[in-house]
């Protein structure tokens, strides 16, 4: 028997090894004499290994699932899986470099807004396991004035696509029956934030955006303004920002320049 | 000096001999809604290790109504590295935060390298892997503050160069660390079939007083030719095998705080309710059984 250090390398490399080759002789060779089909044996435990990732990936990426179908889905996952082994024993945050994936991965790479629809899904579970925090609202007074720094919940974030990725993101979220829908490219600005309960999805202006930027940047509240006024002219932006004060976007009460500066 | 059991309960009371159920997220509101009687609830603690969400509200409010079991799948006991420090510091937040009433692991491995293999593996039951174990388990006891149980696996091979039986092993680790067994009913009938021992000689082997908790599920048979291999995929009822070592393990070791995991096809609710009260059924006759002979 080679020491547990060296059979533990063989075997973790046999098994994060994509599906299909045959199983390493000196694995096999370790069994007990006469042991009954070795090779499916093994298989066992690689596809335990395979099976919970895909079964992750997929509850990770429901709507990534629908719109390629169950079989190449599990096909993508399963190359995915082999290129980027998990790192931790916590999957909760295992999938972060699909949505990179999926974009350069040839087989869909006409599917151009199937990244972007994927980095809608990672940022909704991003968003649905951050940290607490009490987030604003109507009762938090709304703070005016150039010398504050607002700051953004914890569980925000920000994404643009140059598709309409939250509409094609919501048509695949459930199991409603398909219908063809014809969604042209239209740029699209979205705040993924849980300032309760569920996670939303917001679909936001590019001033507004431009603004949240910012504020997830520490700037101050002015500097923000700036922003949203440079990237929209005319932008009303008080009201802006009471909207997105009222909808829990930052931490109640929160506007002293953080410890950064 | 073995740590004694009731040093394994914290926020509650010791968890009674009763049966729990595995809560998956499916079941979060109905069992804040009905609040069943269930001895305790038990959750995978990877899957709590995000910062916030709706995962913590749940458990948060599930801890108020029943005493909770944290169950590791990451740990990798059986690893010939040294305990990833950073899960051990995540998994000692979750035991400060929450408190539960048991904790435990696997004596398997999972993790080499930087590569995690998310399955329980099996080690070679020999001297050495016996000292590997048994030092990360005081390495896990001596983090987390607390006494633990540890699982015997299921397994689809075995090696060659093992050198003691699994029973014995599990008994010999648990006595030089002090941690106590978490006995997998479905994983010693899985393992004596795969590898052609009896299971019942294998769990007239572990002592009664060394179980701190006993785990029950389904598993599925795949059969190619003649060569059948059980697989512990916990997404089915026990079979009625299983149920007739459980009730003759409590009979001869008494009633214990046990578990019905079920993992993969979660069903409803109440199908998992069921099978609890047919463990607590079972177990009040194999402990009439125990109160005789004893």
């Amino acid at each position: 028997m080679p020491p547990l250090h060296d059979f533990q390398s063989t075997m973790a490399r046999y098994l994060a090894s994509a599906p299909g080759p045959e199983v390493p002789a000196i694995l096999r060779n370790l069994l007990p004499l006469g042991t009954e089909r070795p090779d499916k044996r093994f298989a066992v435990y690689k596809n335990n290994v395979y099976a919970r990732l895909v079964d992750t990936l997929r509850d990770t990426f429901p709507a990534i699932e629908r719109l390629v179908g169950e079989e190449f889905f599990r096909y993508a996952a399963v190359e995915y899986i082999a290129q980027t082994p998990p790192r931790t024993a916590s999957l909760l945050a295992y999938g972060n470099g699909f949505p990179e994936f999926l974009a350069e991965f040839p087989p869909v790479v006409q599917l151009a807004y199937l990244g972007d629809v994927a980095r809608l899904e990672l940022l909704y579970l991003e968003a649905y396991h951050a940290a607490e925090a009490e987030p604003s609202g109507d009762n938090s007074p709304i703070v005016l004035g150039d010398d504050i720094w607002p700051k953004l919940h914890p569980s925000a974030r920000l994404m643009t696509s140059p598709f309409q990725v939250s509409r094609i993101w919501e048509l695949n979220r459930s199991d409603t029956a398909f219908e063809e829908v014809a969604l042209p490219p239209m740029r699209e600005y979205l705040l993924v934030i849980r300032p309760a309960r569920q996670v939303e999805v917001r679909r936001v202006s590019f001033g507004a955006y431009a603004a949240l930027f910012a504020f997830a940047n520490e700037v101050s509240y002015v500097g923000a303004r700036e922003e949203a006024e440079w990237a929209e002219p005319g932008i009303d932006f008080q009201t802006h920002y009471e909207s997105l004060i009222r909808g829990g976007t930052f931490v109640a009460g929160t506007t002293e320049r953080s410890h950064r500066s | 000096m073995r740590a004694q059991l009731p040093h394994l309960c914290d926020r509650a009371a010791p968890v009674p001999a009763k049966a729990g159920i595995g809560v998956k997220p499916a079941h979060y509101r109905e069992l804040l809604a009905d609040r069943p009687g269930l001895a305790f609830i038990e959750v995978h603690t990877e899957n709590y290790m995000g910062e916030g969400g709706p995962p913590h509200a749940y458990l948060e409010a599930l801890a108020e109504l029943y005493p909770l079991s944290f169950h590791g799948v990451g740990m990798s006991l059986g690893g010939a590295e040294a305990l990833d420090r950073d899960h051990l510091r995540r998994w000692r937040a979750l035991v400060d935060r929450y408190r539960p009433a048991l904790i435990s692991e696997h004596v398997a491995w999972s993790r080499f390298g930087d590569l995690m293999l998310h399955d329980l593996l099996p080690i070679p039951y020999t001297r050495q892997s016996l000292g590997v174990v048994r030092n990360h388990i005081d390495a896990m006891q001596t983090a987390l503050g607390r006494t633990i149980l540890v699982e015997n696996p299921s397994t689809y091979i075995s090696f060659r160069a093992s050198e003691i039986d699994e029973p014995d092993f599990l008994v010999e680790v648990a006595r030089r660390s002090g941690c106590g067994l978490l006995l997998d009913i479905n994983n010693v009938y899985v393992s004596a079939h795969n590898h052609g021992f009896d299971p019942r000689e294998w769990l007239n082997r572990i002592p009664g007083d060394l179980v701190g908790e006993i785990h029950l599920a389904g598993h599925s048979v795949i059969r190619d030719g003649d060569f059948t291999i059980r697989v512990d995929d916990h997404g089915s009822h026990v079979c009625p095998e299983v149920w007739e070592l459980y009730g003759e393990t409590i009979a001869r070791i008494g009633p214990k705080p046990t578990l019905i995991e079920w993992d993969t096809d979660v069903p409803e609710l109440a199908v998992l309710l069921e099978e609890a009260h047919r463990a607590d059924t079972i177990a009040e006759q194999g402990d009439l059984r125990h109160a005789a002979v004893a």
